[in-house]
């Protein structure tokens, strides 16, 4: 990107009025073009999957999914940059750590926006692929602190859905990706099982093996196969092994 | 609260020496009265080991009783000491040991007194035998000191007993204080700052409607400034302030929040805990509009039966089965109640009759608010 092109700006937040006033600034900011403007998470990742923008001003507490949510939601190689919005201090101080260019304060003012946007030109002429994949980890690490997850954000093309976490019956992994069972369907998740296992309730969700997690109540039964290896059976019909690792939690599963 | 508007406190002393000379006095002028107990014994020149006759009038009832005997005298003297004794004694934790203490000391004063003036009484050799004495000194021993220690042991219990009121009060004061800090902070700082953002955005395209915005927070804020000082308050007050809360909301949500406040005029002027409803809106615009990209309704009643008062604050989220108990504003809410009525109050969460959401169902003692006295 040169310095003389403008900044493609993505606008999200839940409130109207807020929205219409971050917008009308980026209007107003002759280096900025505001491309789109979403009212929740789920709007903003369909945005920033067919936009593609350089910037994203966005709010931290939203309804299902947060600012957080949303950033570590992001997938492939383009991360824009983030100037979080929040009327929440510790979650200004939280949305620096996390490596976003700025964060703004509620109500915003004209002399504070002007000031972040000058960190993103500077930010973003010189930011690195990197830095920006670290942003994506920072934020889903700000977000698994804030509670444990009760929804998955799937993408099918440029279209992001939620996967409620008490429909899944169970988890396996591929690579970088969870595997979510619903029934007879598999929805593919950004993530590991290790973070899964960090997010999910321990009183729904067990892990079995080093690539599995299921859904304590959808099981159906638990036959010892070989030394320390169970089969689980789902009342879905799914057939899942148990490894010599998690004996001891598969154990409590038949309590 | 200034130290002179509490005469008892200011001079704890007055009373228990005021009553103790009096008793000594009491106790002077009886034994000028009664006849002494002693000529009985000394006059006659024998020991009368009977029962005394049936009292024909007051000097010979007082005589009968002992009163005006040296005992009586050493009792009044001794009172003070026993005063002493009755304070340092530490009922919670020693109960048994502070029954003991009273009979040993009641047997060591009898038996004290009554041989002291059996020996002073009669010269050595012209002593009685012991045993002719003993219904003498049960007569004239036992009930000046019984009845002086019983008069400690009440006196005690009634000094006790207001100490232990101030001391609750003062708990009590110190609780509301504390409930006033935690109450301040209900309106949350994130709250105001959302409220200013809509503000700073309507003043460029809609000046009057950022005024009417502005005027609503200040009314909030002029609410939450009244009634610092305040227990309770009439229900209008609450529900006029629940209104402003989320007049102001709605305005922020735009379309996604909707509300219904129900509360029958004649039920305005119930007296309810300040700021009771606050919190539970709150929660039910965090956890149904505020949490759902469908957006949410809220809605406040109040219904009265008979003499119970019936409030309801319900939203349509999640739910109390699906969300995590993290709702902070109703551990407060259950703390005020119990503070403002502690047996006589039932607090609920359920799903309302609607369906899905969450329903808090408060069930309070119906009371007329009195006016405007601080509490």
């Amino acid at each position: 990107m040169s310095v003389t092109q403008s900044m493609r700006a993505v606008v999200v937040d839940d409130e109207p009025l807020v929205r219409e006033r971050i917008s009308a600034l980026v209007r107003e900011t002759s280096q900025l073009e505001l491309v789109g403007q979403a009212e929740n998470g789920l709007e903003a990742l369909n945005l920033i999957s067919t936009l593609q923008p350089d910037l994203l001003f966005i709010d931290v507490e939203m309804p299902e999914l947060s600012g957080f949510g949303v950033v570590a939601a992001i997938e492939g190689d383009h991360v824009p940059g983030v100037v979080f919005v929040t009327a929440f201090e510790h979650y200004a101080l939280r949305a620096f750590d996390v490596g976003a260019i700025d964060y703004l304060h509620k109500p915003v003012t004209p002399q504070r926006f002007a000031a972040a946007v000058e960190r993103a030109r500077q930010r973003l002429q010189q930011g690195s692929a990197t830095q920006r994949r670290a942003l994506v980890e920072g934020a889903a690490l700000a977000e698994r602190e804030r509670g444990t997850r009760t929804r998955y954000v799937v993408r099918r093309g440029k279209v992001h859905y939620f996967v409620p976490v008490d429909q899944i019956d169970w988890i396996d992994s591929a690579e970088n990706y969870l595997q979510l069972h619903v029934g007879d369907r598999a929805h593919l998740a950004r993530g590991t099982l290790k973070e899964a296992e960090e997010e999910l309730d321990p009183a729904r969700f067990a892990r079995i093996h080093r690539s599995t997690i299921v859904a304590i109540d959808r099981v159906q039964s638990v036959r010892r196969h070989e030394s320390g290896v169970h089969l689980v059976q789902l009342r879905t019909g799914a057939n899942l092994r148990s490894s010599r690792q998690y004996a001891e939690r598969v154990r409590r599963l038949l309590r | 609260m200034p130290a002179t508007s509490h005469p008892t406190t200011r001079r704890p002393w007055v009373f228990p020496v005021a009553g103790w000379a009096a008793f000594v006095l009491a106790a002077i002028a009886a034994g000028m009265y009664a006849e002494s107990p002693m000529r009985e014994i000394i006059g006659a020149g024998r020991v009368a080991p009977r029962l005394p006759a049936p009292a024909t009038d007051v000097s010979a009832l007082l005589y009968q009783l002992g009163v005006g005997s040296v005992t009586w005298f050493a009792a009044a003297v001794a009172l003070p000491f026993l005063a002493w004794v009755a304070r340092r004694i530490d009922l919670d934790r020693q109960r048994n040991r502070a029954i003991a203490i009273v009979v040993m000391l009641l047997v060591a004063l009898v038996l004290a007194s009554g041989t002291a003036e059996y020996l002073l009484t009669f010269p050595s050799g012209m002593r009685p035998p012991v045993i002719a004495y003993v219904p003498m000194v049960m007569r004239l021993h036992f009930l000046p000191w019984a009845a002086v220690l019983g008069g400690v042991a009440v006196f005690e219990a009634r000094r006790r007993a207001r100490v232990a009121a101030i001391e609750r009060e003062r708990l009590r004061a110190e609780a509301a204080e504390q409930r006033l800090v935690a109450l301040s902070s209900q309106l949350q700082p994130h709250f105001l700052f959302n409220t200013l953002q809509g503000i700073s955005t309507l003043i460029h395209r809609d000046p009057q409607a950022a005024d009417d915005m502005l005027t609503r927070l200040s009314d909030l804020l002029r609410d939450v400034l009244r009634n610092r000082d305040r227990t309770r308050v009439p229900l209008s007050d609450e529900t006029r302030y629940a209104r402003t809360y989320l007049e102001i909301a709605q305005i922020r949500f735009g379309p996604r929040l909707s509300f219904a406040i129900d509360v029958p005029d004649d039920l305005q002027r119930a007296s309810v805990p300040l700021f009771l409803l606050q919190p539970l809106i709150e929660n039910a615009l965090k956890h149904g509009a505020g949490a759902q990209i469908r957006g949410g309704h809220v809605a406040v009643r109040a219904v009265r039966h008979g003499d119970r008062l019936h409030l309801t604050v319900e939203d349509d989220g999640p739910g109390f089965a699906s969300a995590p108990m993290e709702r902070v504003g109703l551990g407060n809410t259950r703390e005020r109640l119990r503070a403002a009525f502690p047996d006589d109050h039932h607090i609920s969460l359920g799903a309302p009759d609607s369906g899905a959401g969450a329903v808090v169902r408060i069930d309070i003692p119906w009371q007329e608010d009195a006016g405007e006295q601080p509490a």
